[in-house]
């Protein structure tokens, strides 16, 4: 594989990944919904829905970086770092999501449990 | 200091720590729906891929580009630059430094992309089960 290939190839992918990294915690927002409408206790599925959207915006920042022709080194290095806050934002957002819905989960299981 | 690599690795590490909790969750979820597959580990194999993704990543800025820096650096010095034969050796390994880096950025980002297809699956088999 030549040097551009390798390139392409990493660049497609970093895209790719970031799409259904958003995919992935989005289906999970969908899990906690059903358990929100089966328990009719809140299980924040609204933040686990919304929080992946950074990992998206990652992705299409990353798209205007790897196809737009962008020759001021500033503005790219700024739209690089802009994806990568996004990235993180989004990731400790889905953390936060993620530990609500499992400390809910812990209680309903140990209620269960208990009966 | 690159603070955009510091950026980016601590959101990796970050994703780390919620496919993690992720991985703990779907096996409380597992329980409540009465199944004994374990698709929990899913979201762990993910989460060691993208941990391997962040090594390769951390080990190419913080080891490999520092070296390739100073090759380039000590190419360009006027000591080298009258020697042919220390010229020769040094841009041979320059040659050696950019070939690593650009094989540790196709494993860094072939894990990325097997991280997140693990974490796509585990989740949609998890949203077939409680479909049906």
């Amino acid at each position: 594989m030549t040097e551009q290939m390798i390139q392409a190839y990493t660049n497609t992918a970093a895209i790719l990944s970031g799409i259904l990294f958003w995919a992935g915690f989005l289906v999970f927002g969908f899990i906690a919904k059903r358990y929100n409408t089966v328990f009719n206790k809140s299980t924040f599925h609204g933040l686990l829905m919304t929080a992946p959207s950074g990992i998206l915006i990652y992705s299409m920042l990353m798209i205007v970086k790897f196809t737009m022709v962008i020759k001021d080194p500033a503005i790219n290095n700024m739209l690089q770092l802009t994806a990568y806050a996004f990235l993180l934002v989004s990731a400790l957002l889905c953390l936060f999501g993620i530990s609500k819905f499992s400390g809910l989960l812990s209680s309903l299981l140990k209620y269960e449990g208990s009966k | 200091m690159k603070y955009d690599v510091l950026l980016y690795e601590a959101g990796i590490l970050t994703l780390i720590a919620a496919i993690v909790y992720m991985g703990f969750t779907l096996r409380k979820l597992t329980a409540v729906v009465k199944e004994k597959k374990l698709i929990w580990l899913l979201p762990m194999a993910a989460a060691t891929v993208l941990a391997i993704s962040l090594g390769a990543h951390i080990y190419a800025n913080f080891s490999l580009l520092p070296e390739l820096s100073a090759k380039i650096t000590e190419i360009s010095s006027p000591a080298v630059i009258a020697d042919q034969a220390k010229t020769d050796i040094i841009r041979a390994s320059i040659q050696g430094f950019k070939v690593s880096l650009l094989n540790l950025k196709t494993v860094s980002f072939s894990a990325f992309l097997l991280a997140s297809i693990l974490l796509l699956i585990s989740t949609s088999v998890y949203i077939r089960w409680i479909s049906k």
